[in-house]
């Protein structure tokens, strides 16, 4: 029996109120890992066909073998679903401890189908899984859900909860911990809230730890990652490196300088005065404290501190992402409106990424004349920003409409050229004309635009694991594919992201081999993030999402940067999609069933 | 007048790491320079073009991605001219492999350290070097050159390619 896994997992209809408990099939763990991986098979079982905001979508709650062990950066925790904003398969990853705890609640996932009649929560603890009512909880912001939650039953449980976005179907509503960590991206609150599903309340005692197969190696394995995270010329170095002391928003500054940062809605790719919305200015002038997740010595948690109208608001954190969606992007550099937009999503339970490119989208329409409603606003109004965000929430105005999603606003307005999105899922904050990379990431990422199924800038940027150059198209294609699959597969462990900033496929294999009782090679690790990433694609391609489903928005094949540092540059995208699709052995954008064969996806032949 | 960067055999056929010479545009300049290190002609080019192998990078980029040989060039320009991996030999610049990491991971697959920096592995050699990190706003990556030799030097190449290989997000 492979090491690392409580081998139990809940499925829970909560049409019927019904749990039934389960050891996950031993094949499928070598062949999915867990977490992501794991969730993808489950939902790929479930069907691609069912309505994401509809009893049949299968919402998985996921950890993976390295979860509440001690690995470094293993706080993270996979929510896996049919999203209601793309349609296709998505993940989205939170840290903090729930991932931990869920495992020293004795498990690796859990399956929830069906929908309440009333408002649920569920609580997690000692290998049960119990349904309780949660009308009183219904209407609550995810801070006060979680308060409540933890005074009933202890400030040790943890607590993931929906918002008012959730429950109001906002198509990119997300889930919020109480350390203030997201599972951001995909709308998978919204389908909690098709669920009514509130929260999740995880009672776990460190004592239930999995322990390795193979203490000895994984004396080695852990010595190794920790040495190489705790390197004082890695960027993760706690206190040292550059994505220690600023957190993600160290980005910020970088990305301007560069003419990747898209502004004003992608019309410009920097902005002036970008310093004080940077994570430079933010941990001068706003920080707190330096907060962590679960067996993390890199600390990129920020707790700031924004002043508004006399009221002091403490959240975290001032994320790249977030304070560029409701910064840069809506023409905003101020440091304290920002974080209040921030704080307020987190509070809402909504997508800060998704959310600033609504009202981007909504501020540009307005100001060409393409929306004549009385909701409109211009880039800049960080009062008329707050007003659209809580509208969109709570469903108002024209919020209601926001709420189905940027792309499906715009061409509701006849505009659908204003959404910067792929598959229905807006871009996130590197802009592909000054980061070639990032534009095939964009149009081949299974879950819509995103920056973190391959993170093409760790090379176009940081060099790592070698660099390219930001503003050649050649050999991104390869690149993406090893990120994708690379990324896949520590998605599945599940592993933070900037772990990979210093540990590497020899310090994954270790870990996992010390942990599962057998040897496991690099090569293996990227056959199993291959397989992932095909599975995703197969799902995808059977929901509807066929040839020509990999594209760009408009905006940066036609309009050229007009920032120093890329000026003049479109992307490229044909040239790179080519290439990509030769790597992946796709063609134009499809699985063709022998690779879904020579991965064991589906038989072959001589099954 | 622009700087030119020599790395490696271009430092041993010149004697120089670093040459100022004379011109508008990239052409311009190496023309100048093989005028006056004339050993150098054969390497940089092939007929009229830039030979395959060499890489050339304007301020970190590759100028077969800007206008090739007629790239202008500023007065204060810096190039960095590399020769082209020839002769069994493979090099790469990782970022964020620490040297004591690959140590490791060369003593794990047979490797034996010859001396600081060098070590023997079945039908290869493996040279590596810290160079100046790598500085981006306030981040800071460390730069290792690594630098293969011998019969079954690709092999090795690969394998620790795909050890260094890391990303982030």
């Amino acid at each position: 029996m492979l090491g690392g896994y409580a081998h139990r997992l809940a499925r829970i209809n909560l049409s019927s109120g019904q749990v039934e408990y389960f050891a996950p099939d031993p094949k499928d763990l070598e062949m999915y890992v867990g977490g992501r991986g794991l969730g993808v098979k489950y939902v790929f079982e479930n069907g691609p066909k069912v309505d994401p905001l509809g009893p049949d979508n299968l919402l998985c709650i996921m950890n993976g073998p390295l979860s509440g062990t001690r690995a470094k950066m293993s706080g993270r925790l996979a929510v896996v679903t049919k999203s209601p904003l793309t349609g296709t398969v998505t993940d989205s990853h939170m840290g903090g401890w729930t991932a931990a705890k869920l495992k020293w609640a004795g498990f690796d996932g859990l399956l929830i189908k069906g929908a309440s009649e009333k408002p649920v929560y569920l609580l997690v603890k000692d290998g049960e899984v119990t349904l309780h009512d949660a009308s009183d909880l219904w209407g609550k912001t995810t801070h006060e859900t979680h308060r409540i939650l933890r005074e009933r039953h202890g400030e040790d449980a943890d607590v993931m909860a929906i918002g008012p976005a959730g429950e109001n179907l906002v198509r990119f509503a997300n889930w919020i911990n109480n350390d203030e960590r997201a599972a951001g991206r995909g709308g998978t609150g919204a389908v909690a809230g098709s669920k009514k599903l509130k929260a999740i309340v995880v009672v776990g005692k460190q004592e239930k730890m999995p322990q390795p197969k193979d203490p000895e190696l994984w004396r080695e394995a852990d010595q190794q990652a920790s040495a190489t995270i705790n390197d004082p010329k890695n960027v993760t170095a706690p206190k040292k490196g550059g994505l220690s002391l600023y957190g993600t928003n160290v980005l910020m500054n970088i990305c301007n300088v560069m003419g990747a940062l898209p502004t004003f809605n992608g019309q410009h790719t920097c902005i002036e005065g970008v310093e004080t919305i940077s994570g430079e200015y933010v941990r001068e002038h706003r920080l707190i404290k330096d907060n962590t997740c679960h067996a993390c010595p890199v600390a990129c948690k920020k707790m700031v501190e924004v002043h508004l109208n006399g009221k002091a608001i403490r959240f975290e954190s001032y994320e790249y992402e977030s304070a560029w969606a409701l910064g840069a992007h809506v023409g905003s550099t101020d440091t304290d409106w920002t974080g209040y937009a921030i704080y307020l999503c987190n509070a809402y339970g909504m997508d800060t990424i998704e959310t600033g490119n609504a009202i981007a989208v909504l501020m540009e329409a307005t100001e060409k004349g393409y929306y004549q409603g009385p909701d409109g606003i211009r880039f800049g109004d960080k009062e008329g920003e707050i007003r659209i965000l809580e509208a969109i929430a709570h469903r108002r105005g024209v919020g209601d409409s926001l709420a189905e999603g940027p792309a499906r606003f715009a061409k509701a307005i006849g505009h659908p050229e204003l959404s910067l999105e792929v598959k229905g899922q807006s871009i996130p904050a590197y802009d592909p004309r000054g980061l070639k990379g990032m534009g095939i990431a964009y149009a081949t990422s299974n879950r819509g635009a995103c920056h973190l199924r391959a993170y093409t800038p760790a090379s176009e940027i940081l060099g790592v694991p070698y660099k390219t150059d930001p503003l050649a198209w050649e050999g991104k294609g390869k690149l993406t594919k090893l990120f994708q699959d690379l990324s896949a597969f520590t998605d599945s462990l599940d592993l933070c992201k900037f772990s990979q900033f210093a540990e590497g496929l020899e310090e994954y294999a270790k870990q996992l081999a010390a942990y599962w009782g057998r040897p496991v090679t690099p090569e293996e690790i990227l056959l199993i993030g291959e397989r992932i990433y095909n599975l995703e694609r197969y799902y995808n391609n059977l929901a509807g999402h066929g040839e020509g489903s990999d594209y760009l928005p408009e905006r940066f094949l036609k309009e050229p940067s007009d920032c120093a540092g890329s000026k003049g540059q479109l992307t490229e995208l044909e040239q790179m999609l080519e290439e990509y699709y030769r790597e992946r052995g796709w063609e134009k954008g499809v699985v063709p069933p022998a690779k879904l064969q020579a991965l064991g996806i589906l038989p072959s032949a001589a099954d | 007048m622009p700087k030119v960067n020599l790395y490696a055999t271009f430092r041993d056929l010149t004697g120089q790491t670093q040459v100022r010479v004379e011109g508008k545009t990239v052409g311009e300049v190496l023309e100048a320079l093989v005028r006056a290190y004339p050993a150098l002609r054969a390497e940089l080019f092939e007929g009229e073009g830039l030979s395959e192998g060499v890489s050339l990078f304007l301020e970190g980029r590759d100028v077969r991605y800007l206008q090739g040989l007629t790239t202008p060039l500023a007065e204060e320009a810096t190039l960095d001219l590399f020769p082209p991996v020839a002769g069994g030999g493979f090099v790469q610049r990782f970022g964020a492999l620490p040297p004591w990491l690959l140590e490791r991971y060369l003593l794990e697959w047979g490797g034996k350290k010859m001396e600081e920096g060098v070590y023997a592995l079945p039908g290869a050699t493996v040279r590596f070097q810290e160079e100046e990190p790598l500085r981006v706003g306030s981040l800071s990556i460390s730069q290792l050159r690594v630098e293969v030799e011998g019969e079954e030097a690709e092999a090795w190449f690969q394998r620790i390619h795909l050890a260094a290989a890391r990303g982030g997000g």
